[in-house]
């Protein structure tokens, strides 16, 4: 999902759109998780397969903050994620 | 009364219609004759109900707004680059291909429409993208599309967004679409036969089976879908067809036909406008087959149930940021409409300082809404409002009718009559070309004028 992070999608777990961000839900265990902004643009485009150096810039440009400030925002909402569950590593079974 | 109501003449019947008073009805000359000249006590009470309507207080005249720019929406144009290279185009993609607009000016043009929005007690943050092609620049749509959702929900606004398209793009571009973008414009022009020719690849490959596909799957999803369709001389003789094929396959909310504008490209691909009469005569008999297919027929410019002061963004307060960072109010090349000698632009933006938006320019570009001199006698003026301001009511037009206005006041005609006593009486005057001449090419419509002739 995160452009040469290795991580992915754990599998089952699907989100939509919704007005204030992005409601993300686990179809095996019925967890479900809000994510508002910037972390919504976040995994919207990551999960689009828009490149980590595009995500960085948008980010960049949206929060209003230095490219390295950007990254270091778009990288820990990835390591929030994995902690959460939400991601995997590239080879984890999700 | 009389400068408001129109008498127009449908075979031998005429069609009285006051725009502003919402009133439609078809009479005999007799009866047309009684309802200009007499007391209303005089006349049978149908005539004398119909007299009582166009004497009764109009609708407000659709006019500018007044003092600060009050937008419907904002227009972005991410970049003027494309995937296609379709024949006609005279959009500039060839001529400026690469400009593709800052990040940083995005957000900002986001943030100014936000605080904009909220101080000024409009409850929708709508925002356009048109092109080139919007998509050929992801992230500027990406950023613009985030970042509004995120300012709209924060100022308790609702956000909307349209996009045109010329629909070639990759399934994560239309998941983007199907997920967050309200309305695709989506740009077919028939089936693979005309689409393969007129928009091809930059690479000169067929287009159509790619945009067909994208078009069924966003039909399927939770979006609207508008097919934009450019008619030209070729393909205006397969309207019904195409426009049954596009309603059984694609399933569209509407159709929205656009007469070929023409430019050096098109004339270098032998493309040409429809001849006015016949299209006319094509789009009403395909926008029947749309009805049929709960699909919505639109030619905008005939379009009578909207009041219009101006056809298009122009004198609307529309702001349309272009990849520079500069404000217009109109989407088209800006040497389009500085070779009309009009100058449209109403601001800047950057990310520095923001938008600069030029009061005077707003009100500049208002008043060139006002009818042209060949409107004020013709029946459909409240609707087309004299169309494109850069192409067809610039300063110095011809003061007769064109094409464009021939076109508009058929379909115009055809779809009151039609919905006052059916398609017969539309059939009858679409098989008469001297009915539809004297109905298209009458100077004057206004009952003051009305002279009785011909019945």
């Amino acid at each position: 999902m995160s452009g040469g992070k290795q991580v992915r999608c754990r599998a089952k777990v699907s989100w939509a759109a919704q007005s204030n961000g992005l409601l993300l839900m686990r179809q095996d265990t019925g967890a479900s998780a809000t994510l508002s902004y910037p972390e919504a643009a976040i995994w919207d485009l990551l999960s689009r397969n828009v490149g980590y150096e595009r995500v960085v810039k948008i980010i960049s440009a949206m929060e209003r903050i230095g490219a390295d400030r950007a990254a270091d925002v778009v990288e820990s909402a990835v390591r929030q994620w994995l902690v959460d569950g939400w991601l995997v590593n590239g080879g984890d079974d999700g | 009364m009389q400068d408001s109501t129109f008498v127009i003449p449908i075979i031998d019947k005429w069609l009285i219609y006051s725009p502003l008073h919402h009133l439609a009805a078809l009479l005999n000359g007799a009866a047309v004759s009684s309802l200009r000249e007499s007391n209303s006590r005089r006349l049978p009470e149908s005539l004398a109900s119909i007299k009582r309507a166009i004497e009764a207080e109009p609708a407000r005249v659709p006019s500018p707004n007044s003092g600060p720019a009050r937008p419907q929406f904002v227009g972005v144009i991410p970049t003027r680059a494309c995937n296609l290279k379709c024949v006609y185009c005279g959009f500039g993609a060839s001529s400026c291909p690469d400009r593709t607009m800052d990040l940083d000016t995005a957000v900002a043009l986001v943030d100014w429409w936000a605080d904009y929005a909220k101080q000024s007690g409009i409850d929708t943050l709508e925002i356009h993208f048109f092109g080139g092609e919007p998509l050929c620049a992801p992230d500027v749509v990406s950023a613009v599309v985030h970042h509004a959702r995120r300012r709209a929900a924060e100022a308790g606004l609702a956000a909307r967004f349209e996009i045109a398209t010329n629909g070639c793009f990759d399934d994560d571009s239309r998941a983007f679409l199907s997920d967050y973008i309200d309305s695709v414009v989506l740009s077919l022009d028939g089936k693979s036969v005309y689409q393969d020719r007129y928009r091809p690849t930059s690479s000169g490959a067929g287009t159509f089976e790619a945009v067909a596909a994208n078009a069924r799957r966003l039909a399927a999803s939770s979006t609207e879908l508008c097919v934009r369709t450019c008619v030209t001389a070729e393909n205006a003789k397969d309207l019904q067809e195409s426009t049954a094929w596009m309603c059984e396959e694609l399933n569209p909310s509407s159709i929205d036909y656009e007469v070929l504008q023409p430019t050096p490209e098109s004339d270098a691909a032998g493309l040409a406008p429809p001849d006015p009469w016949e299209f006319a005569t094509a789009f009403i008999r395909a926008s029947r087959v749309a009805a049929e297919a709960g699909v919505r027929a639109v030619y905008s410019a005939a379009s009578t149930d909207e009041l219009r002061h101006s056809f298009c963004p122009v004198g609307t307060d529309t702001i349309i940021a272009s990849p520079d960072g500069r404000l217009s109010a109109c989407y088209l090349l800006e040497e389009d409409w500085q070779s009309r000698g009009i100058d449209l632009n109403v601001g800047t933006v950057d990310a520095a300082n923001g938008v600069k938006l030029d009061q005077s320019a707003v009100e500049r570009v208002r008043a060139l809404t006002g009818c042209a001199d060949r409107c004020r006698k013709c029946f459909v003026r409240r609707h087309c409002a004299g169309g494109c301001h850069v192409n067809h009511s610039y300063p110095g037009h011809p003061d007769r009718y064109d094409d464009f206005c021939v076109q508009t006041r058929l379909i115009a005609a055809c779809r009151l009559v039609g919905g006052l006593v059916g398609d017969e009486q539309v059939d009858r005057l679409l098989s008469d070309r001297t009915e539809m001449e004297r109905l298209a090419l009458r100077a004057s419509d206004t009952l003051e004028d009305w002279d009785g002739a011909a019945t």
